[in-house]
């Protein structure tokens, strides 16, 4: 698969759809944030600001989550069971199709 | 309070510090303002224990490593700190400089402004509480700026990190009491920290509350209770301040107010000197827009340099800076 497809749910629920490049060296914040989506990324990917939060809302199996991702979400104000850090999900086919919502700062 | 100074620097960030010893070099002296109750910027709020291996001259370096080291090399200049107050407001006088005045109501001023606010003022993360705000400065708290406020009352810190934890082990000796309130249902924080609070709740110097919510602030003028959610119901508590600590994200803030040309939470500026659209006012470091422009802190370094050399043009009325190595002058004899 070239293209993956990505669906942004918005405040509105409603589902806007992207296509990002199926590229196993990016991790899918930087293709959202290359997607002029509001992500920040301001720490590069190294799971320490949280500024590429995003709720799951689709039933995809992701890998599972290292300590410093789960230290981060748990020390937010606004995560929840289904948050992730986008940095931390490496860009491959199990992605497509993933439905998600970007988090408030 | 008033202060007066050559240069006021908005952000402690590395580029606002090396800013103060390049101005020190030729005789500016400086001031630096930032909501941060510590100097350093990202470097202190991010990374501080992460290594930077693109600083010239090292190898390899802490992030808090570079921070101390730059506040050591601008030690000799002797630089005013405002820390735990975002600038808020700017007032321009003309030909009298510029004034800005922090959200607590100091008064900073000024002939020139270098803004070197990075990725923008670092703002707590606020918990959804209806009348949060009545009660900021009124019990509630962001920051810790003087722990022995704290001394004797009954306080509740909110959060799961390590800095709720830090905090909560810090003042385990200081408050009469102190409720710590996490959503979840263990600590992920740093193994040594959660061992520490385990030992204080024995002792009973500390009550966890874990897997709750806030849920309402209640008080006259000030915080008088909390009612947290917790799987047994509601709960109110008897507290006089609450310190949620959530963890900080950066915002452009008032900055994007004061007539600057902003772009994508950006201020352009001139490359020649890093001088804004407003004459006196310069911008270094992340939170300048430029082409070609990269956010590292060596671009900061050089963009502080460059423009300390046209800011001596304005406060020492046209007169051209003369130019001279630091091996040459050392750093005393200015
Ligand atoms: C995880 C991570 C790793 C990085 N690694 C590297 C690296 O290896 N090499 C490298 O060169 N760069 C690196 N960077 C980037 C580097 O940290 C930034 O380029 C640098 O911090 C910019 O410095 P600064 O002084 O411009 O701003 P900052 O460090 O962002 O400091 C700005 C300060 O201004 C304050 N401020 C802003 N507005 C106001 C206001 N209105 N009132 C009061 N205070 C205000 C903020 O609170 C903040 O403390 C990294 C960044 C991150 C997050
Ligand atoms: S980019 Fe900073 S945590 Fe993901």
């Amino acid at each position: 698969m070239e293209w993956l497809t990505i669906y942004i749910r918005d405040k509105n629920q409603i589902d806007h759809l992207i296509q990002i490049p199926n590229e196993a060296s990016y991790s899918l914040m930087e293709l959202l944030k290359a997607s002029e989506l509001p992500i920040l990324g301001t720490c590069g990917g190294m799971a320490l600001c949280a500024s590429c939060h995003v709720y799951i809302h689709s039933n995809h199996i992701l890998p599972e989550m290292k300590e410093a991702e789960e230290q981060l979400l748990d020390s937010l104000v606004n995560s929840e069971t289904n948050s992730r850090l986008s940095c931390q999900l490496p860009v491959g086919d199990y992605l497509d199709q993933l439905i998600i919502e970007i988090a408030d700062l | 309070m008033e202060i007066h100074t050559d240069i006021a620097i908005i952000g402690a960030g590395p580029c606002g510090l090396f800013a103060v010893f390049e101005a020190g070099l030729l005789k500016m002296k400086c001031h630096l303002i930032d909501y941060l109750p510590v100097a350093g910027g990202q470097l202190s709020e991010i990374y501080p224990k992460k290594p930077i291996y693109d600083i010239p001259g090292y190898p390899e370096v802490l992030a808090s490593e570079l921070v101390s080291n730059l506040l050591k090399q601008i030690e000799p200049f002797n630089p005013g700190f405002t820390l735990g107050e975002r600038a808020e407001y700017l007032l321009n006088h003309g030909s009298e400089g510029f004034e800005i005045v922090t959200h607590l109501g100091t008064r900073i001023k000024s002939k020139v402004i270098a803004i070197a606010g990075g990725l923008g003022c670092f703002e707590p993360r606020k918990p959804e509480l209806e009348h949060l705000e009545d009660y900021e400065n009124h019990g509630v708290d962001y920051i810790v700026k003087d722990p022995e406020k704290y001394r004797g009352k009954h306080i509740a810190i909110a959060g799961g990190g390590d800095s709720a934890l830090d905090w909560c082990i810090y003042l385990a000796d200081i408050a009469a009491s102190i409720y710590l309130i996490h959503r979840r249902s263990e600590f992920r924080a740093a193994p040594e920290s959660v061992e520490k609070l385990k030992k204080l709740e024995q002792a009973k110097k500390v009550k966890v509350i874990l897997n709750a919510e806030l849920e309402t602030l209640k008080g006259n003028q000030k915080l008088e209770s909390l009612v947290i959610h917790t799987e047994q119901g509601s709960i109110e508590i008897e507290t006089s301040y609450l310190i949620p600590l959530f963890g900080l994200s950066p915002k452009l803030g008032p900055i994007s107010d004061w007539g600057l040309h902003i772009n994508k939470n950006a201020i352009d500026v001139n490359t020649l000197d890093y001088s804004t659209n407003i004459p006196g006012i310069y911008a270094i470091g992340d939170i300048n827009n430029y082409p070609g422009k990269l956010k590292l802190i060596l671009c900061g370094f050089h963009e502080a340099t460059l423009m300390m050399q046209s800011a001596y043009k304005i406060i020492n009325e046209g007169k051209k800076p003369s130019f001279k190595y630091t091996t040459v002058t050392g750093i005393n004899n200015l």
